[in-house]
C-alpha cells in the first residue's frame, strides 16, 4: 500500500530545496530518513511497493544534490551509493528518474574530483558498455559528457579548457564538485612547471596558474616552496636532487657501489639457480 | 577464415586430445560405446581413488559434442545402467524417467550403416579404453544376466543402482545434448537440479564433473539472459567449494561468475570478487587463461596497465594453440594490443602477420600505425572506420583513453628529431587546438617522463635536453635480468609441475653401481689425458 504521508513529506521537501531553503531541507531530510528506514526503503527489495519506491527515490535523489549544496561530499556519495540500487537493481520496477544521469554525472564528477580515476573508469566503462537500450545515448547526454571531457582533457593536459568548463557546468550542483576539482588541477599544472621550467615570471606564473591577481599566486608558490626574488619577480624552481649538476659527482660513487653490490648478488643468485638446474 | 570471429568462450578451450586428427569417413563414430568406454573411466577413477581418469573421460566430451548426441544412444545405456523395473530406490526412478523424457527431445539418431569393426577406435585412447572394457567383465563377479558383453564394466558393479558419478555424468551428457538442440530452458532447468543433486551428494570423486555441470549451467543461464538469477546460486556455490577445497569447482565457478558480471557491465563486482578470492594454483592451464583474461580485462579498466599487460601475457601463454581456440587468442590478443599501446609500447609488427590473427586485427593495426607514428588525425579516422568493431569487442573505451599516447608519441618523435622547436610548431604539428594549451601538454609530458626536454617561457620554444648513451646505464643488466628471473620461474614451475606415478620403479642399485663405474672411468680417462699433457 503507497504510503500517502511519506508522498506529501516528499512535497514539501521539493519545495523547500527549490526555494533554495537549505536549513529547511536539511530539518526535513533528516525526519524523512527516519520515516524511510521505518518504511525499510534505505535497503528496498523488489516487495516494497512501487510508488513508494518511486517516492523513496526522489527523497534521496533531493538528499544527494542538497548534500552538495552544503558542500558535503562524503554525504553526496552515501546518497549516490545507496540510489544505485534502485538504478541497477530495480531499474525494471521503476519508471526512468529524470534526475538518474545527472546523479551519475555527478558521481562521475566527484570520482575525478578526489583523482580515483579507477573508479571514474570502472563506472564509465560500465554506462557506456550498457545493453540498455534507453542508456545507448548517454554518452552523449550534457549530464555525462560534462566529466568525461573533462577528464579526457586534464589526462592530455589542456588544462585551459577544463578550466573553461567550469564556466559551462549543466547544474549549480557540478560547480561545487567543480571547485575541488580546480584546487587538483592547479596543484598539477604547479608539479608540471617544477619540472618542466627552470625559471617563470610571476605575471606568467600567476596567468598559466589562473590566479586572479598576483599576490594569490605568490603564496601559492611560496607554498610549494618556490624561490622568489622580488627584484626581478621571477620564481625559480627548486631542481630536485637527481638530475642535479652539483652533486652527480659524489653520488655517482656511491651509486656506483650499490650497482657493483646488486651485480655480484645476481650473479650469486644466477649460480645458485644453475647449481640447482644442473 | 569463416570462424574467425567467433565468439571466445564458445570456442571450447580444451587441449586437443589425437582425436581431432581423426577423419570420420575413415572411423565411423560410434556414440554410444564412446559413452560407454568413458563410463568405464568413471568407474575406474572411483576404484582406483584416480581422479585423473575422470578427467580424461571429460576430455573428449567436445568431440563427443562433434557429433550429435542422439537419444538412441542414450537408450540402452539407460536402460542398464538403471536397471529399468529392478531398481527399487525411490530416488533414482524419478530421476531415469526425467531423463527418458529429456532424452525423448533429442534428435533420433543418424542411422549410419555400422559395420561391425568400426567399434575399434583408432585413437590410443579408445583402444587402450575398449581394452580394458574388455579385461573388466573378468573382474566384476557380482554380474548379473548381462545384456551385452561388455555392460557389466560401464554399468558398475552393484546392479540396482548406478554410481552417483556415473549417474551425473550421463546427466551432464543430456544437458550438453538439450543445450545442443536448442533447448536451453529444459538444459538450464535439469542442470539446476542436478547441480543442487551435486551439492546434496558431497562426494570429491565427483569434484571434475561437477565443475562442467555448473559450467554448463552457466552458459545455459547466459544463453536465457538469466545470468541475475543463476548469480546468487553460483556464489553459494563458490562458497561451498572453497568450504569443500575443490579447487576444480572453485576455478570453473569463478570464471562463470567473472564472466557473468562482465556481461552484466558489473565491472565493480568484478573487482570485489577478484580481491576477495584467491585463485586456486591447481587449476588446469584452460581455467586458469581464462582467469587471467578476466583479470587483466578488469585491471584494464582500472588502468592498471602493467598488471594487466601481465595477466594478458600469461593467458596468451596459458591459452591452447592458436588454432585449436582461435576464438580466445584472437580476443586476448585485441586487449594485449591496446593494453600495450596504453602501457606507450608498441606491440611487435610479427604478431599481426599470424594467420589466426591476421584478419582479425585488421582495425587495431590501423590503431597501432596511428599511435606508433603520433598521428592523431589517422588515428581519429581508424576509431570512426571501426568503432562498431570496437564496440562489439568491448574495447571502444580502451581505445579512446589512447589518444592522449598518441600526443605523447608525437611528443617524443619530435622532441627526438628537434634540438629546439618553437611552441607554435608543436601546436601545428600535432594539430592541437590552441597555443595555450600546448605549453600544458608539453610540460605535463616532461613531468610523466614521456619526454626529456625544457620548456622556455619568455622565447615560447621547447628545447630537448641530450640523451645520454643508453648503454652506459644499467639498463640493459635490467632487461637481462628480467629475462633470465622469467627463465628461471619457468624451470622452477615445469619442475613443479612434473607428476611420477605413485609406485614408479625405484632407483635400482645396479644402476646406480654401473653409474658409478662409469664416472670412475671418466676419472680415469682425465687422469690419462692429464698425464699426456704433462709430456
Amino acid at each position: 500500500m503507497p504510503d500517502q504521508k511519506l508522498a506529501t513529506q516528499l512535497h514539501t521537501l521539493q519545495q523547500a530545496y527549490d526555494r533554495n531553503d537549505l536549513p529547511a531541507t536539511g530539518k526535513q531530510l533528516t525526519v524523512l530518513k527516519v520515516a524511510l528506514a521505518r518504511a525499510g526503503l534505505l535497503f528496498p527489495s523488489q516487495e516494497n511497493d512501487k510508488e513508494d519506491l518511486a517516492v523513496a527515490r526522489s527523497i534521496l535523489e533531493v538528499g544527494a544534490f542538497y548534500s552538495l549544496a552544503i558542500k558535503d561530499v562524503k554525504a553526496f556519495e552515501r546518497y549516490e551509493a545507496m540510489l544505485t540500487v534502485y538504478y541497477r537493481d530495480l531499474s525494471h520496477l521503476l519508471p526512468p528518474s529524470p534526475l538518474r544521469r545527472p546523479i551519475l554525472g555527478l558521481a562521475l564528477l566527484s570520482h575525478l574530483s578526489t583523482s580515483r580515476i579507477s573508479q571514474f573508469h570502472t563506472m564509465l566503462e560500465e554506462l557506456s558498455t550498457t545493453s540498455n537500450t534507453e542508456d545507448a545515448d548517454i554518452l552523449n547526454d550534457v549530464y555525462i559528457r560534462w566529466p568525461v571531457e573533462l577528464e579526457r582533457s586534464l589526462m592530455e593536459g589542456s588544462y585551459t579548457k577544463a578550466w573553461r568548463a567550469k564556466s559551462r557546468a549543466p547544474r549549480k550542483e557540478y560547480e561545487v564538485l567543480a571547485e575541488g576539482l580546480m584546487g587538483t588541477i592547479r596543484n598539477d599544472i604547479a608539479s608540471c612547471h617544477e619540472k618542466a621550467y627552470q625559471s617563470l615570471p610571476l605575471a606568467e606564473a600567476s596567468r598559466l596558474l589562473f590566479f586572479n591577481n598576483e599576490s594569490e599566486a605568490a603564496e601559492f608558490g611560496q607554498q610549494r616552496g618556490w624561490n622568489f626574488s622580488p627584484t626581478t619577480k621571477v620564481f625559480t624552481f627548486p631542481k630536485s636532487s637527481t638530475d642535479a649538476s652539483g652533486v652527480e659527482g659524489s653520488e655517482a660513487t656511491s651509486g656506483d657501489q650499490l650497482e657493483k653490490r646488486g651485480l655480484v648478488r645476481k650473479a650469486l643468485e644466477y649460480a645458485t639457480e644453475l647449481e640447482a638446474i644442473v | 577464415m569463416a570462424n574467425a570471429d567467433k565468439k571466445t568462450e564458445d570456442v571450447e578451450m580444451k587441449d586437443a586430445a589425437p582425436e581431432a586428427e581423426k577423419k570420420p569417413e575413415v572411423v565411423p563414430f560410434a556414440l554410444d560405446k564412446e559413452i560407454q568406454a568413458n563410463l568405464v573411466l568413471v568407474h575406474r577413477a572411483i576404484d582406483s581413488l584416480e581422479p585423473r581418469l575422470t578427467a580424461r573421460a571429460l576430455r573428449n566430451l567436445t568431440t563427443l559434442r562433434k557429433h550429435t548426441l542422439h537419444a538412441d544412444a542414450f537408450k540402452d545405456i539407460l536402460a542398464t545402467l538403471y536397471q529399468k523395473g529392478t531398481c527399487q530406490t525411490f530416488l533414482n526412478l524419478p530421476i531415469h524417467q526425467q531423463l527418458e523424457k529429456l532424452i525423448s527431445s533429442l534428435p533420433a539418431a543418424p542411422k549410419p550403416e555400422q559395420a561391425e569393426g568400426s567399434i575399434e577406435k583408432s585413437t590410443s585412447n579408445a583402444t587402450s579404453m575398449d581394452v580394458d572394457a574388455a579385461a573388466a567383465p573378468a573382474q566384476t563377479g557380482e554380474k548379473t544376466a548381462p545384456v551385452k558383453e561388455k555392460r557389466p564394466a560401464w554399468a558398475g558393479r552393484a546392479a540396482s543402482e548406478p554410481l552417483p558419478e556415473a549417474d551425473v555424468y550421463i546427466r551432464l551428457l543430456v544437458i550438453v545434448g538439450l543445450m545442443d538442440n536448442k533447448n536451453v530452458e529444459q538444459a538450464y532447468e535439469f542442470a539446476k537440479d542436478t547441480a543442487a543433486h551435486i551439492q546434496s551428494l558431497n562426494r570429491r570423486s565427483m569434484d571434475h564433473i561437477a565443475a562442467k555441470v555448473y559450467f554448463y549451467f552457466a552458459r545455459c543461464a547466459e544463453l536465457l539472459k538469466r545470468e541475475e538469477e543463476a548469480r546468487p546460486l553460483l556464489l553459494a556455490a563458490q562458497s561451498t567449494a572453497f568450504l569443500r577445497h575443490d579447487e576444480d569447482l572453485q576455478a570453473t565457478l569463478i570464471n562463470c561468475l567473472l564472466r557473468n558480471y562482465f556481461n552484466s557491465h558489473l565491472y565493480d563486482q568484478a573487482d570485489k570478487l577478484v580481491s576477495k578470492i584467491t585463485w586456486p594454483e591447481s587449476a588446469g592451464n584452460p581455467q586458469s587463461a581464462r582467469y587471467l583474461f578476466y583479470l587483466g580485462r578488469v585491471r584494464a579498466i582500472q588502468l592498471n596497465y602493467s598488471s594487466s599487460h601481465e595477466c594478458l601475457l600469461n593467458a596468451v601463454r596459458r591459452a591452447p594453440a592458436a588454432h585449436v581456440a582461435p576464438g580466445f587468442y584472437q580476443t586476448v590478443h585485441k586487449f594485449f594490443i591496446v593494453v600495450e599501446l596504453l602501457m606507450g609500447d608498441i606491440p611487435e609488427r610479427s604478431l599481426f602477420r599470424q594467420p589466426v590473427l591476421r584478419k582479425a586485427l585488421v582495425p587495431y593495426f590501423q590503431i597501432v600505425q596511428a599511435v606508433r607514428v603520433g598521428d592523431l588525425e589517422a588515428f581519429q579516422t581508424a576509431l570512426n572506420n571501426h568503432a562498431s568493431r570496437f564496440h562489439a569487442d568491448g574495447t571502444y573505451s580502451l581505445i579512446l583513453r589512447l589518444r592522449h599516447n598518441v600526443i605523447k608519441t608525437a611528443l617524443r618523435m619530435i622532441s627526438l628529431a628537434y634540438s629546439r622547436i618553437s611552441l607554435k610548431d608543436i601546436c601545428l604539428k600535432l594539430h592541437l587546438d590552441s597555443e595555450e594549451d600546448t605549453e600544458y601538454i608539453v610540460a605535463k609530458a616532461i613531468r610523466d617522463g614521456v619526454i626529456d626536454a625544457e620548456v622556455d617561457h619568455e622565447n615560447g620554444w621547447m628545447k630537448s635536453t641530450e640523451v645520454g648513451d643508453l648503454y652506459g646505464t644499467d639498463e640493459p643488466r635490467k632487461r637481462f635480468q628480467a629475462r633470465i628471473d622469467y627463465c628461471n620461474q619457468l624451470h622452477n614451475e615445469s619442475v613443479k609441475a612434473m607428476r611420477y606415478p605413485l609406485n614408479g620403479p625405484k632407483p635400482d642399485l645396479e644402476d646406480s653401481e654401473l653409474v658409478r663405474e662409469r664416472q670412475l672411468d671418466i676419472e680415469q680417462a682425465l687422469q690419462e689425458m692429464d698425464d699426456e699433457d704433462m709430456f
